[in-house]
């Protein structure tokens, strides 16, 4: 009799919990967005603090920017319905969204585009865009009328528009500091808290205010973030999760074949770095910088670092199949050249360098390798160093002379000039130079958009040949949802993340 | 008697435990990297840095810095997390309660799990049934933990979809959701420490049933099944409660690394993020309280033992 | 005075071989296999370790790729034939010096006695308390970013892991015989403390050390596998087995051969010794303790 009674109680139980499982997510209608990490306790509700991918989903779900950028990098009106600049392009108007509302109700205002903006340029608050936005003087930003503001820049800023998409400027509403916003975020977001609780999830309820009628569908939405990827494409594939982004290439070539899923990449991506010091030898002889690009197989590094899942790129930010392009083919791999060229600097018998990768971005890793046993055939015996995930960015990163890193799509000024000007914040390559640098200012200052594009292309060109930066291709940003799911696209550039529109059946 | 010897192990343990915070701050002052820089990130001021930096008495002497922590700790007072400024007594509640919850489930499933194969294999020793169990549970013994938690995951979340993919528990998670959230981690972690006890068990188990009171009772007319329950497993049990103490300490360390595949919130993944993000405050309390888990489970197994032996003994006579 | 020949108890190699239990010879005969492979292995490879574009990106089991085709287009099978030696290297080097220190320290402290015992015990049960992974965590960072990934780190951390749980063994074994007659006479003639644990204390507790050595190299493997899961693992493209398990294990449902390969591979190499060990552990009449702790 007591035989047979444990394995009964046992049945029971599992009759019991395993009744109650459906077949998709339940219960709460919630849609749920799974992301590739969740930071349990840096949380940020601050948008100028945007350090990892939970931050940014968060951060995006409820605030919004005055602009933001579509997949061919042209602003797209969000808070900002139309704006204008004078003939020099120093003085701009930005004419406000009418009928907006934060989630507490107040109306959008211009005092709110002003004390944003403010906040973004003052130094104390240690924003990632005071250097990008370093041509906004904070006392030449004028609320004109409640939707109205003008800006004066220090010097013509052609592309001010651009600029203001940078994740950073998200709005928010006036007098709100960091203090008050760790407690109740307010923004003009989709989705909306009513306190913020630091956890393994974030739950947001829909904004009932929101300005795009008829969105959001849902009634509210859930982010949280599985590091381990096989668990999350598991969790997509039975039903638990709706959404996920920003997969790695295994993951999206994994769910492309299930027919529960639908796979959606990005048309452009992230460039892909491996990025030398022009100042430091051996790097700092142009032949040795020209044969370390020379031996890459470009289209075998999509292949198989990114599975296909990208393009090639040309050793610089700018993609080739963008208008802007300086040249549309891709540069062809030559070992002889680069052996050739080795010689002449001295290296005859071969070069030895390091490479400092991680796995904090997946996709780094594989290029790291396969740059390896591309460079071996040239005799650059490139050791790599793999060091932790964590750290990396904060101690590897813009220290050491040879490394790999990977940037957001933009749009091509400000993708030639972040890591690129003499006074980048991010100087990845060491390189300053005076030409180029006057090459961007003209640019920036030129209003004619053909003249415009040959100025950038000469920039290209000159960074492709004369510069420290290897980018051997671009990975498309992919994200997958459940088949009954619509509404969300990914954007070339990770910070332009939207789901305001997505919903299921 | 019985309570002098606790006090004594009482004693020794709080030692220990001191050696631990001495050992744990050492390791972590000597952990290269500037904790400012590594707190308020790349781009923070020199202004922000010193002030951190002042905030956190790091410009003492190290052993300073040790007492005054280890003050505080004694009163009660914890600490603040670096990264989230949160106290850190706010923050380790819930996660030693999960991982509470989940050790305690890995632990209930491990019992059956480890005594079942054993005692089949005790009955038919020597048989194929016997050797065929010894290579299952010799596999799953050598297997990377990781790698069996994966499989696990992909058996019972792709191809059979009955579990969640994660094991993500807020408070808000009712009864139902928590035992679903539970299974593949618990499961994961009572396969690794079954395993070892049930071979240990089939062989304890083995000598018993050879030995001679058991051979007495047969004699007498018990049946197989009586004889193997009240008899033999008994007496097996005790020297398993060795391994079993063991296992618990398994669960400090394979605890993290089932927590990471599963993304259960529990206290594994707080000290293993701690360290990674040089959260210094947070990395001391959380190791001395593993090392505290560790201790009071040798020192329960070890009165165990002492407690139940004499009474074996008793029956044996 | 017992020496080393005694420690032991073998007479005759006939004799040892047949009183073998059957287990102990399964064990031998698969550490053996495991022995052969790594030493011939990279000399019947079809491919090179590092070698990429051996065929298409992640690709399942076949017969040209016995264990399919990695991401980055290198044969699995390959690597893992090249990885053999290194696994068992790493693990014996590992174990080897864990239980040098171990050994030493636990033998010392037995010998010495009193407050000095007292207090190394205290640090040993310190040490074997913190959880291995923490261990092996703090001393990855402590090394700092330019030795995260060399094998040698590896060989400490295992050697940080194994030495408190090795000492304490060490001195349970001791402290049986340093009470003994001819420990307390040499004692009294003089002989300094290393001298007698070198010639009195090490053989008399060498069957229990060696048993203990054997399990512990068993699980280094898996000890290794486990860090490289976490991300502390050895640099690429080393094809350490457990490295690849983890570096793989993304393509488990693309192409499963890819993981099991090297996983498999892992598993029965750890059978192999523990085999092996227990063998040993039941001929040398010791009780075995399989757990890691």
């Amino acid at each position: 009799m007591r035989k047979w009674l444990n394995p009964a109680i046992m049945i029971l139980l599992a009759a019991a919990v395993f009744g109650t499982v459906p077949a998709r997510a339940q219960s709460d209608n919630c849609l749920k967005v799974v992301g590739t990490d969740w930071a349990s306790e840096q949380q940020s509700v601050d948008p100028l603090i945007n350090n990892n991918v939970a931050d940014l989903m968060r951060l995006t779900t409820i605030y919004e920017k005055l602009v933001e950028l579509d997949n061919g990098y042209q602003p797209i009106p969000v808070l900002a319905e139309s704006w204008e600049s004078d003939a020099a392009g120093s003085v701009w108007t930005f004419h406000l969204r009418k009928g907006v509302k934060w989630h507490d109700g107040r109306d959008f205002t211009a005092k709110d585009v002003v004390w944003t903006l403010k906040r973004v340029l003052d130094p104390k608050l240690e924003s990632g865009a005071a250097a990008t936005l370093s041509m906004l003087d904070p006392d030449k930003l004028e609320a004109v009328d409640n939707h109205t503001v003008r800006i004066t820049t220090k010097s013509p800023t052609v592309e001010l528009p651009i600029l203001l998409s940078s994740k950073y400027t998200a709005m928010v509403p006036d007098g709100m500091n960091r203090e008050t916003m760790q407690k109740k975020p307010v923004g003009t977001g989709p989705y909306m808290v009513d306190e913020f609780v630091t956890g393994p999830k974030f739950v947001a309820k829909r904004n009932p205010n929101y300005w795009k009628s008829g969105l959001p569908k849902a009634p509210c939405i859930e982010l949280s973030g599985i590091t381990e990827s096989v668990a999350r494409v598991a969790a997509l594939q039975s039903g638990q999760a709706d959404l996920l982004i920003f997969l790695e290439p295994s993951a999206t070539a994994t769910l492309k074949n299930d027919p529960r899923v639908k796979v959606m990449n990005s048309p452009g991506g992230s460039v892909m770095t491996l990025s030398m010091w022009v100042d430091t030898p051996p790097f700092d002889k142009q032949q040795v910088r020209q044969a370390m690009k020379l031996v890459v197989d470009r289209k075998k590094m999509v292949e198989a670092a990114l599975l296909g899942i990208g393009a090639p790129g040309n050793d610089n930010p700018v993609p080739p199949n963008s208008p802007d392009a300086y040249r549309t083919d891709i540069i062809p791999r030559d070992v002889e050249k680069a052996k050739q060229l080795l010689k002449e600097a001295g290296h005859p018998d071969g070069l030895s360098v390091d490479l400092y990768t991680s796995e904090s971005i997946s996709t780094m890793v594989p290029i790291a390798q396969l740059y390896q046993q591309m460079a071996a055939d040239a005799g650059i015996k490139v050791n790599i160093i793999m060091s932790p995930a964590d750290s990396y960015w904060n101690e590897i990163w813009l220290k050491r002379p040879f490394i790999t890193s990977t940037w957001g799509g933009r749009p091509t000024a400000e993708a030639l000039s972040i890591a690129y000007l003499t006074k980048a914040q991010f100087p990845e390559t060491h390189w300053y130079r005076k030409d180029y640098d006057a090459l961007i200012v003209k640019a920036n200052g030129t209003v004619d958009p053909a003249e415009r594009r040959k100025i950038f292309q000469q920039a290209q060109k000159l960074l492709a040949e004369e510069g420290g930066v290897i980018v051997p291709a671009f990975a498309s940003v992919s994200a997958a949802m459940r088949k009954d799911c619509s509404g969300y696209e990914p954007n070339n550039n990770v910070n332009n993340n939207d789901f305001s529109g997505f919903h299921c059946e | 008697m019985i309570l002098r010897l606790v006090g004594l192990r009482l004693f020794t343990a709080a030692l220990t435990l001191l050696c631990v915070s001495a050992i744990v701050f050492m390791a972590v002052e000597i952990l290269p990297g500037d904790v400012a820089s590594n707190v308020l990130g790349q781009f923070s001021s020199e202004t922000a840095r010193a002030a951190l930096r002042e905030q956190l008495h790091l410009d003492e002497p190290a052993i300073e810095r040790y007492f005054l922590w280890l003050g505080n700790v004694l009163r009660g007072n914890l600490g603040i997390a670096l990264s989230s400024r949160r106290p850190i007594a706010d923050i380790l509640w819930p996660r030693i309660t999960n991982t509470l919850i989940l050790s305690a489930a890995a632990v209930a499933i491990y019992i059956p799990l480890a005594l079942f194969p054993a005692v089949v294999q005790a009955v038919n020793r020597n048989r194929s049934v016997d050797h065929l169990i010894s290579v299952i549970t010799l596999l799953l013994a050598s297997i990377p933990d990781f790698l069996l938690a994966l499989l696990l995951l992909i058996i019972f979340v792709v191809f059979l979809p009955l579990l969640p993919a994660v094991s993500i528990v807020t408070p808000s998670t009712d009864l139902v959701g928590w035992l679903k959230a539970l299974i593949l981690p618990a499961l994961t972690l009572a396969i690794v420490m079954a395993v070892y006890a049930a071979r240990m068990l089939r062989d304890n188990l083995i000598d018993v049933l050879e030995a001679q009171h058991v051979l007495m009772a047969r004699l007498r007319g018990l049946p197989e099944r009586r004889v193997m329950w009240i008899h033999a497993l008994p007496n097996a049990i005790v020297p398993t409660l060795n391994v079993t103490a063991l296992n618990f300490t398994y669960l400090a360390g394979g605890v993290v690394i089932v927590e990471k595949v599963f993304g259960f919130p529990g206290f594994g993944s707080l000290m293993i993020d701690a360290i990674r993000f040089r959260d210094v405050p947070l990395v001391e309390i959380t190791v001395l309280i593993a090392s505290c888990v560790y201790i009071l489970a040798n020192l329960l197994a070890d009165l165990a033992a002492i407690l139940l032996i004499p009474k074996l003994r008793q029956e044996r006579a | 005075m017992i020496g080393w020949a005694g420690a032991f108890g073998i007479s005759q190699p006939r004799d040892f071989w047949r009183s073998a239990p059957r287990n102990f010879k399964i064990g031998l005969a698969l550490l053996v296999a495991y022995l052969a492979i790594a030493t011939i292995g990279p000399f019947i490879a079809p491919y090179g370790a590092t070698e990429i574009g051996t065929g298409p990106p992640v690709s399942g089991m076949s017969l040209q790729h016995p264990m399919g085709v990695d991401q980055i287009g290198r044969d699995v099978f390959s690597r893992v034939l090249y990885g053999a030696h290194l696994v068992i290297l790493l693990s014996l080097a590992g174990t080897a010096l864990g239980l040098a220190l171990g050994s030493l320290i636990g033998l010392l402290s037995a010998y010495v006695g009193g407050f000095f015992d007292e207090a190394v015990q205290r640090i040993i049960e310190a040490f074997v308390s913190i959880p291995y992974i923490v261990l092996g965590l703090l001393a990855v960072y402590a090394a700092g970013p330019e030795f995260a990934g060399r094998p040698a780190l590896m060989v400490l951390v295992i050697a940080i892991v194994y030495a408190p749980r090795i000492a304490r063994m060490a001195r349970a074994a001791a402290l049986d015989i340093v009470t003994r007659d001819y420990v307390t006479a040499a004692r009294l003639r003089g002989e300094r403390p290393m001298s007698v644990i070198w010639h009195d204390l090490t053989p008399n507790t060498a069957s229990t050390l060696l048993v203990e050595f054997a399990l512990r190299t068993g699980y280094a493997p898996a000890l290794i596998a486990a860090f490289g899961f976490l991300g502390f693992g050895v640099q690429p493209p080393t094809p350490e087995w457990g490295a690849m398990i983890s570096e793989n294990r993304n393509l488990i449902l693309l192409a499963p051969a890819t993981v099991l390969g090297p996983g498999l591979s892992l598993a029965f190499l750890v059978i192999a010794v523990n085999l092996t060990a227990e063998g040993l552990a039941r001929m040398l009449g010791q009780s075995v303790d399989l757990s890691v702790q």
